[in-house]
């Protein structure tokens, strides 16, 4: 299981998966907005996402888990 | 665009020292993206007659007539704390770029525009890449209307402005785009960190103002105050809290 976490402290501006689905490794997972800056986090492998474990719209802090990937 | 006009205008080191036209393309932002994952190297300048997909902030269009504006990507890898200053760099160098060849004075509007009092003169798009919660690249994205008719454009002819427009003369684009390299490689390597905070907050015109703030259908109302040290908004809401706020859309409200 991967936890796939928030490089910097921002906003979930918007969420591209929910549970279950599959990915191939580089898939755009969501897209955090933060120092006047739009930040794409991708997966770091193919899987299938556990868990989303931030709402829209959202503040995240700094290293906090996004979401999971099996 | 001639862009032997622009290489020979240019004072940088890095910064468009790779200097790519195409006459059509998707995204600039997409060429560059794709040419940062093969190389290491920092200043590639893609530019672009007309983009067929050109990109604003959170995937909406950008719309230009082909030939008239810059429309211009360029990758940057700035260490973490240098990532926290693009956002301000990036409008400030459109700010020294259209004083240098037009004499024209520009005001931002929080968190990206670039505006002449109320219409939009350049839009920016800000790209950060990490690998785990190391900084990789950024891509800066800069939309400069520098010769658009904006009575051509229906949709945006009350909202923007060109630099041609406001001060009443064609401006060569390629002395635009050289200047405003130029004066991003000056921000880039600025060893004073503050220095880009304070001359981006002088010239926002946000701030002072009662303003809205909507984010992902979530809104907060109040006095735009200040700005911290990563261009974050700091609102004061009307029980004289504060609220930071790290990105949004900003209207202004009645009375503002």
């Amino acid at each position: 299981m991967a936890e796939v976490r928030a490089p910097v402290g921002g906003k979930v501006a918007q969420i591209h998966v929910t549970a279950g689905a599959r990915v191939a490794e580089d898939d755009e997972l969501l897209l955090m907005e933060s120092m006047k800056m739009e930040i794409p986090i991708h997966a770091p492998s193919a899987g299938t996402v556990g868990e989303v474990r931030v709402s829209l719209g959202a503040t995240v802090q700094p290293g906090e888990v996004l979401l999971t990937l099996a | 665009m001639h862009i032997p006009t622009v290489t020979a205008l240019l004072t940088t080191n890095r910064i468009g020292r790779e200097l790519v036209f195409l006459p059509s393309t998707g995204s600039t932002m997409d060429d560059v993206r794709v040419r940062a994952a093969q190389s290491t190297a920092e200043g590639l300048v893609i530019v672009a007659d007309e983009q067929v997909a050109g990109r604003g902030r959170l995937g909406r269009t950008w719309v230009a007539p082909p030939g008239v504006n810059l429309n211009v990507s360029v990758l940057v890898r700035p260490e973490r704390e240098g990532m926290k200053r693009l956002g301000m760099i990036a409008p400030l160098a459109v700010a020294d770029a259209v004083a240098a060849v037009a004499g024209l004075d520009v005001e931002f509007k929080w968190p990206n525009d670039v505006r002449v009092g109320e219409r939009k003169l350049a839009g920016i798009l800000i790209e950060g890449e990490f690998t785990g919660d190391r900084p990789d690249y950024a891509i800066i994205g800069i939309g400069l209307n520098v010769n658009l008719d904006t009575a051509a454009v229906p949709e945006i002819a009350t909202i923007a402005t060109s630099v041609a427009q406001e001060v009443g003369r064609p401006v060569s684009r390629e002395q635009t785009l050289a200047a405003l390299l130029n004066a991003l490689e000056r921000w880039l390597d600025d060893p004073d960190a503050e220095a880009a905070r304070t001359a981006w907050r002088a010239r926002l015109q946000t701030l002072g103002r009662a303003v809205t703030v909507s984010f992902a259908g979530a809104t907060e109302s109040g006095i735009a105050e200040d700005v911290d040290g990563a261009g974050a908004l700091v609102l004061r809401r009307a029980d004289g809290s504060r609220v930071i706020l790290p990105a949004g859309e900003v209207t202004l409200r009645p009375g503002g």
